[in-house]
Order: C-alpha cells, then sequence, then structure tokens
C-alpha cells in the first residue's frame, strides 16, 4: 500500500471502521451464511482452509471487509485474528476500505498496454473525475489500475464488478448470472463510447442509491450444493477411498526379442507388485507353464528357443491379496545362431545378450 | 469467430476446443452429445492406475501450465496406497499475462474438466479434487458449479461414480487476487487458508502438498486432454506435433495480429504460419513474446525461425510457457512494454525472498526513472544486473521469470534504451542511487 493511500482518510482501513459495528453484529449478520459455512468446513480437512472462502462471503454481504469481519472470519476459520489479517492484506481483492457501489477496474500490463489501456483510463479518470485508487464522490463508481486479468486478446480488459464487460451496458448479475460478452465477441475492445455507455447505464441504474452493496450473486458461485464433503471434513459424510477401487495392474509392454536362440523377454511392471511370474506356452496358449518367478524390480528374463521353434510368452503381475489379468501374450521363433565375428575384429565386441545391428557395418580402416 | 477447423488442408485437431463453438456445450446434455464422458465407465473402471499413469506418460503429454514439465512422470512420482490422502488440485490461477485461454475452457467446457479430473483422480488415487480459480472469474465458478451440479446429478461425481467402487468429489475454491498463486506451493498454501508464498522444495508437492499429503497441482489445459488419451491412445495424440512435445495446445493470442484469440494448434507449427491463421500480422514484425510475460523476447528474426514447441524455444532461450503469443510490431516501444512488465513483477512479488521482493521493485523504479527523461548511461547494465542477482536466488519461479524479460528486451533491444537515456542532458553523470534503493522506500 502506498503512502498516499494512508493520507487519505478515505482510503485508511483504520479510519473507516464503523464505531458501531461489533462481532456480535457481525455473527448476527452472518448467521443467513450458516449452511454454507458447514458446507465449506465438510468441504476441507482443517477449517482453516475455508478462510479466503468466508472472507469472500464477508465481501458479499458487506461489500468489503470491515476489521471486525476478519476477526469473525478468523472465529470460523479457527486461526489468530492475526493470521487473518495478514492474508487479507496479502490479496488485492479484499476490500478494506468501503469501495464505490460498482468497482472499474481497468488492466495496464503489457498485452493491454499495446491496446491503449492508458488512453482508456486517461478517459476514464476524466469522465469519472477521480484518479485510479478513488471513488466519486457521489459514491457510485471506484476506478483503479490493476495488472493481467486474462483478458488480453479483448483488451484494454476492463472488469466492472465481477465480470469481464462486452459491448452491451446489461445488469449485472442481476438475475444471479453472471454472463461474459466479450468472449463471443473476438473483434470487441472496450473504448470510451463503450465505457461511458457502461456508466450511464449503471449510473441510471442506480438512481440515488450509493456506496457499496450486498452483491446479488453469490461470491462463491451460482447455487452452493450440499455435499458429504472431505473424508476428514467437519461433520462431513464421505467416506474414504477403499484401497482396492481399481484392478490389479497388469504388466505391460511385454517384448520378446531372439538372438539366435536367447530370448530375452522384458515388459513393465507397477513398482507396487508383489511377484511376477512369466509364463510360457508351447501350444498356442493352451497351456502354460511357469517360467521364472520374480520380484517387481526385475522387469526382464530370457529363455532359450531353438532355430524355428516357436513358443508364446505372457508375463502375470501380483499384488499381495490380488492378481492382475494377464498380460498380452507375445509369440517369438528361436533363429539361427548368430553368423561366426566378421574377420576384423570390431572395437567393441558387442556385449552377450545385447541385439546386434546388422545395419551399422563395424568401422573399417579407422584407427 | 468459430475456430478454424483446417489449415492449409489439414484438419487442425479438436482435442480441447471440441465444444467452443458449440451453442449450449457448457451443459452436460449439449457435451454428452458431443461424447462427454465416455470414458467414464469401462474404458477407465477396467484399467489400474498403474495402466493410467503409463499411458499418460507414452503420451507424451507436457504440463500447459507454463513449465512444461511432463505430465505422467509428475503423476508418477505420487506414492500410492499410502493410507494418506492424496490430492488433485487443478490450477485455474491463469494469470500469466498474455494467457486467456483457461477462461475461455472454464466457460465453454466445463465438463472436459471435470471427465479429465475423474480419469486423473482415478489414476491417482484422489479422493477429493479441488479446482483453485483465481478471484477474479466468478462468471467461470458459476459455470463449473452449475457444471460440477449436473455431473453429481448424473452420478458423475460423488460416491461409487457409475456403479463402480471409486468415489470422487470436486470442489471449487475461489482465490483472491494473487499471480503468485499460480505457483503451484504458491497455491497449495492459498487452499489451504495461508498467504500464496510459495513452499521451499522439497519435499516437492507429489510427497508433501496440500494438507501435508501426496498432492498433484496441474492446469486445466493439461487436464482437459486426458480423456482424448484415454479415448484414443497414446500414438493418436502423438500425430501431432514432435517426438519430445506430442500433441496439441491451446495458444491464446493477443497484439499485433489481425484476429487475436484462443486457437488450438499442433505444436511445432512455426510461429510465422501460425500468424498466418490468426489473419495476419499487423505491420511488420519487431519482436514476439512466445509464452507469456516471463518469457525471453525474441527478435523478428529469431520469431521467423521458431516454432511452436518446448525444444524449439529452448533452443533459443526462450520457453513455451503458457502458449501466450504476443507478437508487436515496429511501431510499438519496447522500452515501455519492458517497464509495463517490470510494473508488473514488481506489485505480483509476494515478498517473501528479499531478492526478488527488492529486486523487482528496484528495477521497476529505474526503468520508470529511464521512461521519464531521467535515464543514465549505466542504467540499462544496472537493470540487467540487478536481474542477474534475483534469478535464481529465490525460492520459486517467479524471480527468474521476472529476470528473464528484462535480461532479454535489454539485450535484444538495446537501442531503444539508450534512446531513451541519451535524451537526457544529464546522461553521463551517475545515478543517484540512494533514491532509487530499497531502502529509500520503508
Amino acid at each position: 500500500m502506498s503512502s498516499a493511500g494512508l493520507v487519505d482518510p478515505a482510503r485508511n482501513p483504520a479510519k473507516v471502521q464503523p464505531a458501531d459495528l461489533t462481532l456480535e453484529k457481525v455473527r448476527a449478520r452472518m448467521a443467513p451464511y450458516q449452511a454454507q459455512i458447514d458446507e465449506l468446513w465438510r468441504r476441507y480437512p482443517v477449517k482453516r482452509a475455508v478462510l479466503l472462502q468466508v472472507l469472500w462471503l464477508v465481501q458479499q454481504e458487506f461489500g468489503w471487509v470491515p476489521r471486525v469481519g476478519i476477526e469473525w472470519s478468523a472465529e470460523v476459520s479457527a486461526v489468530a485474528p492475526s493470521h487473518a489479517f495478514g492474508v487479507v492484506e496479502f490479496y488485492t481483492m479484499y476490500k478494506q476500505v468501503p469501495p464505490g457501489r460498482h468497482l472499474v477496474q481497468v488492466c495496464q500490463t503489457m498485452c493491454c498496454l499495446v491496446q491503449g489501456s492508458e488512453s482508456l483510463i486517461e478517459h476514464l479518470e476524466h469522465k469519472l473525475g477521480v484518479h485510479c485508487g478513488g471513488t466519486t464522490a457521489d459514491g457510485l463508481f471506484s476506478l483503479v489500475r490493476v495488472e493481467c486479468l486474462a483478458l488480453c486478446g479483448t483488451g484494454p480488459g476492463v472488469m466492472i464488478d465481477d465480470q469481464a464487460i462486452g459491448p452491451v451496458p446489461h445488469e449485472l448479475g442481476g438475475d444471479g448470472v453472471l454472463a461474459e460478452q466479450h468472449l463471443d465477441k473476438p473483434d470487441f475492445h472496450p473504448d470510451a463510447a463503450v465505457m461511458d455507455q457502461w456508466l450511464d447505464f449503471l449510473k441510471a441504474k442506480a438512481g440515488a442509491s450509493t456506496g457499496p452493496v450486498k452483491q446479488v450473486h453469490s461470491a462463491l458461485g451460482e447455487k452452493p450444493f450440499i455435499s458429504k464433503g472431505h473424508p476428514q471434513g467437519t461433520a462431513a459424510s464421505a467416506k474414504p477411498l477403499s484401497a482396492t477401487y481399481f484392478p490389479a495392474a497388469p504388466a505391460l509392454k511385454v517384448a520378446a526379442v531372439a538372438t539366435g536362440d536367447a530370448i530375452a523377454i522384458s515388459w513393465v511392471n507397477d513398482a507396487a507388485c508383489a511377484k511376477i511370474v512369466v509364463e510360457r506356452s508351447d501350444d498356442q496358449g493352451a497351456s502354460w507353464k511357469v517360467l521364472a518367478t520374480l520380484t517387481a524390480k526385475d522387469q526382464k528374463t530370457s529363455d532359450k528357443l531353438s532355430d524355428g521353434v516357436s513358443a508364446q510368452y505372457r508375463v502375470l503381475a501380483h499384488e499381495k491379496e490380488r492378481a492382475a489379468r494377464p498380460s498380452a501374450v507375445v509369440t517369438v521363433t528361436g533363429k539361427p545362431p548368430p553368423p561366426p565375428p566378421a574377420p576384423a575384429t570390431p572395437p567393441n565386441p558387442p556385449v552377450t545378450g545385447a541385439t546386434p545391428s546388422p545395419s551399422t557395418p563395424p568401422p573399417a580402416g579407422k584407427p | 469467430m468459430p475456430h478454424p477447423t483446417h489449415w492449409k488442408g489439414k484438419e487442425l485437431p479438436n482435442v480441447l476446443r471440441r465444444l467452443f463453438d458449440v451453442p449450449g456445450g457448457h451443459t452436460l446434455e449439449v457435451a454428452r452429445k458431443h461424447g462427454a464422458y465416455e470414458t467414464i465407465g469401462a474404458a477407465l473402471f477396467d484399467k489400474s492406475q498403474f495402466e493410467l499413469i503409463e499411458l499418460v506418460k507414452d503420451s507424451g503429454l507436457r504440463g500447459r501450465g507454463g513449465a512444461g514439465f511432463p505430465t505422467g512422470m509428475k503423476w508418477s512420482f505420487v506414492p500410492r496406497n499410502t493410507g494418506k490422502p492424496v490430492y488433485l488440485v487443478i490450477n485455474a490461477d491463469e494469470g500469466e499475462p498474455g494467457t486467456f485461454k483457461d477462461r475461455l475452457c472454464m466457460t465453454r467446457d466445463p465438463h472436459l474438466l471435470i471427465e479429465g479430473m475423474i480419469i486423473a483422480g482415478y489414476a491417482l488415487g484422489v479422493r477429493t479434487a479441488y479446482i483453485y480459480v483465481r478471484g477474479e472469474m466468478l462468471p467461470q465458478i458459476q459455470a463449473l458449479n452449475r457444471a460440477l451440479t449436473e455431473a453429481y446429478a448424473a452420478g458423475l461425481l460423488g460416491e461409487n461414480i457409475q456403479g463402480s467402487s471409486y468415489s470422487l468429489d470436486i470442489y471449487v475454491h475461489r482465490g483472491a487476487g494473487a499471480y503468485i498463486c499460480g505457483e503451484e506451493t504458491g497455491l497449495i498454501n492459498s487452499l489451504e487458508g495461508f498467504k500464496g508464498q510459495p513452499r521451499l522444495k522439497p519435499p516437492f508437492p507429489a510427497i508433501s502438498g496440500a494438507f501435508a499429503a501426496p498432492t498433484v497441482v496441474n492446469n486445466v489445459e493439461t487436464i482437459m486432454a486426458v480423456p482424448y488419451i484415454l479415448k484414443n491412445g497414446a500414438k493418436a495424440y502423438g500425430q501431432w506435433g514432435t517426438a519430445k512435445s506430442p500433441g496439441s495446445k491451446l495458444f491464446s493470442v493477443s497484439g499485433d495480429v489481425k484476429k487475436p484469440g484462443v486457437y488450438e494448434v499442433p505444436l511445432a507449427m512455426p510461429y510465422m504460419e501460425f500468424f498466418e491463421l490468426c489473419g495476419g500480422l499487423d505491420g511488420e514484425l519487431l519482436g514476439c513474446i512466445p509464452g507469456g510475460s516471463s518469457a525471453p523476447v525474441l527478435n523478428a528474426e529469431e520469431t521467423r525461425k521458431a516454432t511452436m514447441d518446448y525444444e524449439s524455444l529452448a533452443s533459443l532461450k526462450s520457453m513455451l510457457g503458457s502458449g501466450a503469443v504476443t507478437p508487436f510490431n515496429t511501431t510499438r516501444d519496447p522500452v515501455l512494454i519492458l517497464e509495463s512488465v517490470a510494473r508488473f513483477y514488481a506489485h505480483e512479488s509476494c515478498g517473501q525472498c528479499t531478492p526478488c521482493r527488492e529486486g523487482t521493485g528496484y528495477v521497476d523504479r529505474v526503468l520508470r526513472n529511464v521512461v521519464s527523461g531521467g535515464g543514465r548511461t549505466g542504467d540499462i547494465d544496472l537493470i540487467k544486473d540487478l536481474a542477474d542477482s534475483y534469478e535464481w536466488t529465490t525460492i520459486c519461479a517467479f524471480a527468474p521469470g521476472a529476470a528473464w524479460p528484462v535480461q532479454s528486451f535489454v539485450t535484444k533491444f538495446r537501442s531503444y534504451f539508450e534512446a531513451y537515456i541519451s535524451k537526457n542532458p544529464e546522461h553521463s553523470e551517475s545515478r543517484p542511487l540512494v533514491a532509487m534503493r530499497p531502502g529509500a522506500f520503508w
């Protein structure tokens, strides 16, 4: 917060707290939200996690967050008031002084800058007769500069209250549903003329009423539903997951490669497997014999097949108590033994069992 | 403006934008007609966690929020069946300057996000998942809540989804305005009711994240690609892009193109071709910010060489980031652009680590002074030095992200900064640093 804000009493949170607002009064005013708070408590394993959400409810009710509202939020979230106060200070959207009836936010970052945000801000300051950060004398509009609003394609980004504006002014959240017309109008860019229409419309709509208002739409989205919550949430009825809601993990990517009569079998399996059984079939999968029983770490084994003899292999993965469905079956045929090594000994004799690469001739004539 | 379906005779990918142009596509009824939730049945419940994680690994899907970390690998780090809950938290705190894709996704196709979350939740053993939505996006929170209500009513969420033994609850959590909450550990802190200041890593969230339990934080767009992969296989997803950057991605285009907007294109498309798809460039290209404001800027020559994938941009010492593409033409002033970016980072620094808190403000003040005509000869080196000194000296990736634009702009557009400085008649005098230093402001 800049020091200039503190000099102006209207922008100094310490100077704007209503003297008659007590914790008792806030509790009474927030009482209708109890069902929503119960729902929030259910949703998280600790009460502290509802803090940001209940601060939103306070802002919905009061139009801003008075200090006593922070105290109440701390009570609801089971945190120290100082913790809640620190959170309010950290996030820019909690208003610590009462804003005007409508909050006009104009993005000034990079993409909006090149789309003319500065001249739009200048126009608005002129039209409203306030500098950014201020509220008009009639209490109708607060104008602020903000950083990126994620409206870069239809910049300069402007939000009024809770929604990005489109070309046609309309009552904001009148029926509780916010609509973003700008999404359907990629050619739309808020300019001075559009903003004038919006401001005139909202001014006419407000009539004589000024100052922050209770929002007609929920600060946490439309129609909060009643859920069973988080298994560890306060008064929640959700049950934790069973450890076996999914089938046991089969082995995947089974491959068998013949190098002469040596067969290398490989696969991947879940690290959590208790036992891996590799099976071989010599009759097209009619019957299976265990070839090897291994651990989860192995993920490979070997066998021997004479030239022209085929066999099938599959891998069975077991958890402690469950067996997974068998892996895919691979068929492999033994090959004739590899030709005797070329007369010129390659510099690096192939490691036993490695697949030879006939396409790469041994380097000749090189030292 | 409907999204183009073909480009140069080839069909453009339709993984994420499937319902963007369909009227009523955000409702369950219409979404189901277009195939939503088809995977939530035997296709999912007959699979083990391991198979799903392997599938996502094989697809090569990478995080679309900015860092580009392989999603399957992130999922595989989560210890399973430890008895502790596992959390899936969707990062919908979209706020990287230039990025506006997630806003569209949540408005137009919330059911695809929910479907992806059911698959991811099933693969990771998640009982409770949260969608952390940026505070400014109340219409999107409404859209998500409406979609969640529909999904609950249809038995797609809650206990024993579609008669299986899997149960998942999804809740929306509204943020309150802080760019840093897009950093995954900052987001977790904010979810838990703290200030959104990032945590020191390790422990990584996969081991100890939200509520001290294993947590996966994924971007909206990342999760929205998962249903396609489960339905069509890893290979189908790899039909686009390169081996290391497979698939399609949403790009948010702003700046000097004729038709800004959100486009889904295959990864590895050349930037210049992409600009044609966006109606062509406006004016003569001067440079391009290829991945949101943190990504080092490319000059015109580099932009002509670059393709839209992780490796091409890494080779140009920039990054794909969140897929925000902002080309600017020769009528733009790079000094003013950097001033705006520097102010953004100074404003959004969470204040936790000294080098970032003080350094970003210092750079901002010097740049503002340069722009207002008080530039001094050593200023370019001064701000570059400052950026160098906070680049890697903090606990999260915010400071590097704040340093890269400074370093790249002053290097690649140095003459523009020099022009500002030389306009000051007293530019050769040394800067009265005391007035610019952090201490002078407290």
